[in-house]
């Protein structure tokens, strides 16, 4: 299990962002903090503090391994924590609520997931509103700014917005998921 | 009963975590961000629902998950509009309309292009080697135009501009005939970016950069990164040319280069990009004659002193009142409005 941490690349990355990796995670995450702070209420307030750190990042594509980092943050406010209120506790890797997070678990339901999705998408695209679907892919695909777009297609901002809050919801509907 | 409000809840959860995905892409700051790590601790629906936007932008971001370049996604969209709203030829647009009517006219008068250059795009995706792309773009006074290009890069016409792109395999040159043009360029050192302006070629090195067609001269201002500034006359291989950097501008006459660049503040020299005439220590004849290239009604000058009366200030290319107001407070100055001019003289 050491050989998790060095970031050789041992483990294979599985594409998801860091929000996803910390959702995915989040009862974990907020059970490993219950199994160090005595309060119910303080591990699950605790976990909150994680969001910030995680979304406090420029790029996260500069970060090799997701999981290692998102296991050095949640680490870290917790060790925070118990440094605030006077507990110094060694806080370390070799606990069974934490493994999960570090080593990608054999879920090929997931990544079947996303093929079918993928294969599924020119057809969701399709249904969406053509100004809409414009400004969906001028943003996902090609990575424009709001202003940009607003000025390609002579529109404002608000109405960039609510075409890409309208596409995401759409598309949001036609890719499900099992619980 | 019950499956109505769990659809109904669904659904506005759905609306909340779409919400939330994209103030977040946009960047909070503390307090919101507390906000947000208190909706996803509200419930495990709230964090399913945020996971899954994440996936779903995630999977939109994939390379095949989308064909068409910006500029084939604007000329689509472009031409769409277009025949929704006006036929061809109809146009039926003033200058001094409100916004909206600038859109329309906008969308009408480069909607023929549109549409040609859109279908010569579906045509021509992969040229050959001989294969020339030539499109025009024109404004008229008042309007402003943002145009994706082929390859990325992107091209801003202020008022009454009027430019040639001409896109072959081995390079990509862009006339200036008439006006102001903002540049910005995505670098390829295989097929280098010149703009000719006059008796000016500027050779892209990487960046971003404004050209300014006056009258007997050619001002380039760098906004990012470098530009090769020489006499068009010369070509791409001639040596008379100088490199002029971020926040500097050089102005050619007759293809004269002068010896070095001047420093500039860019936040003023690219000011016309929000719509504003930015002016300090600027004599009024300037800046009258700035504004009147926006202006349907010119303000005009009688009382030939009041030409060198310095002012400072910035101003909405649109907004003749507030112009109106500032010359108004000056002492001994006389603003007269009638219908086709707007006569500035001394009391």
């Amino acid at each position: 299990m050491a050989a998790v941490m060095d970031g050789t690349g041992l483990m294979e990355e599985d594409g998801r962002t860091l929000m996803e990796l910390f959702l995915d995670h989040y009862e974990r995450i907020e059970a490993y903090f219950g199994s160090r702070i005595p309060r119910r209420q303080d591990a699950t307030d605790l976990v909150q503090e994680v969001c910030p750190r995680l979304l406090g990042i420029p790029d996260e594509r500069t970060i090799e391994n997701r999981r290692a980092y998102l296991w050095s943050v949640a680490r870290s406010v917790l060790c925070d924590y118990l440094d605030r209120n006077g507990r110094h506790q060694s806080v370390d890797i070799d606990d069974p609520l934490i493994q999960p997070l570090l080593v990608e678990e054999m879920d090929c339901g997931r990544q079947l997931d996303d093929a079918w999705h993928m294969r599924l998408l020119p057809e969701v695209m399709e249904k969406l509103p053509p100004k809409c679907r414009t400004v969906m892919e001028l943003k996902w695909q090609h990575d424009r700014s709001y202003q940009e777009i607003a000025d390609f297609l002579g529109i404002s901002i608000n109405t960039v917005k609510k075409h890409l809050k309208d596409g995401l919801k759409l598309c949001r509907q036609h890719m499900p998921r099992p619980e | 009963m019950p499956n109505v409000l769990k659809f109904k809840r669904e659904s506005a959860i759905r609306e909340e975590a779409a919400e939330w995905f994209l103030a977040r892409r946009e960047g909070m700051d503390a307090e919101r961000m507390r906000q947000f790590a208190r909706w996803l601790a509200a419930s495990p629906e709230h964090r399913q629902e945020f996971r899954e936007m994440e996936r779903v932008a995630r999977l939109l971001s994939r390379p095949e998950a989308g064909e068409g370049s910006v500029a084939e996604l604007v000329a689509q969209a472009r031409a769409a509009d277009e025949e929704k709203v006006l036929p061809f030829g109809t146009v039926g647009s003033n200058g001094a309309g409100a916004a909206r009517n600038r859109r329309w006219a906008m969308a009408a008068s480069v909607a023929f292009l549109a549409v040609f250059a859109s279908v010569l795009w579906w045509k021509v995706r992969h040229p050959g080697a001989s294969e020339v792309q030539e499109f025009s773009y024109r404004t008229t006074r008042g309007q402003f135009l943002t145009q994706p290009l082929a390859d990325g890069s992107v091209l801003q016409l202020d008022t009454d501009t009027q430019v040639v792109v001409r896109y072959s395999k081995g390079e990509r040159q862009v006339r200036l005939e008439q006006g102001r043009a903002m540049f910005q360029v995505v670098h390829n050192a295989a097929r280098p970016f010149r703009v000719l302006a006059g008796s000016a070629q500027v050779i892209d090195i990487g960046t971003k950069f404004d050209v300014y067609l006056q009258r007997g001269a050619t001002l380039v201002t760098v906004i990012e990164g470098r530009v090769s500034v020489g006499p068009s006359a010369q070509g791409v291989a001639g040596t008379d040319r100088i490199e002029v950097g971020a926040g500097q501008r050089m102005q050619l006459v007759d293809g004269q280069v002068p010896a070095a660049p001047v420093p500039v503040d860019t936040a003023r020299a690219a000011a016309w990009l929000d719509r504003k005439i930015t002016f300090e220590h600027e004599p009024l004849g300037a800046i009258a004659a700035e504004f009147n290239r926006y202006a349907s009604k010119p303000v005009v000058i009688e009382t030939p002193g009041l030409n060198d009366l310095k002012l400072t200030g910035s101003l909405r290319v649109d907004d003749l009142d507030s112009f109106v107001a500032i010359l108004r407070s000056l002492e001994g100055v006389r603003v007269e409005i009638t219908p086709t001019q707007v006569r500035v003289s001394r009391t």
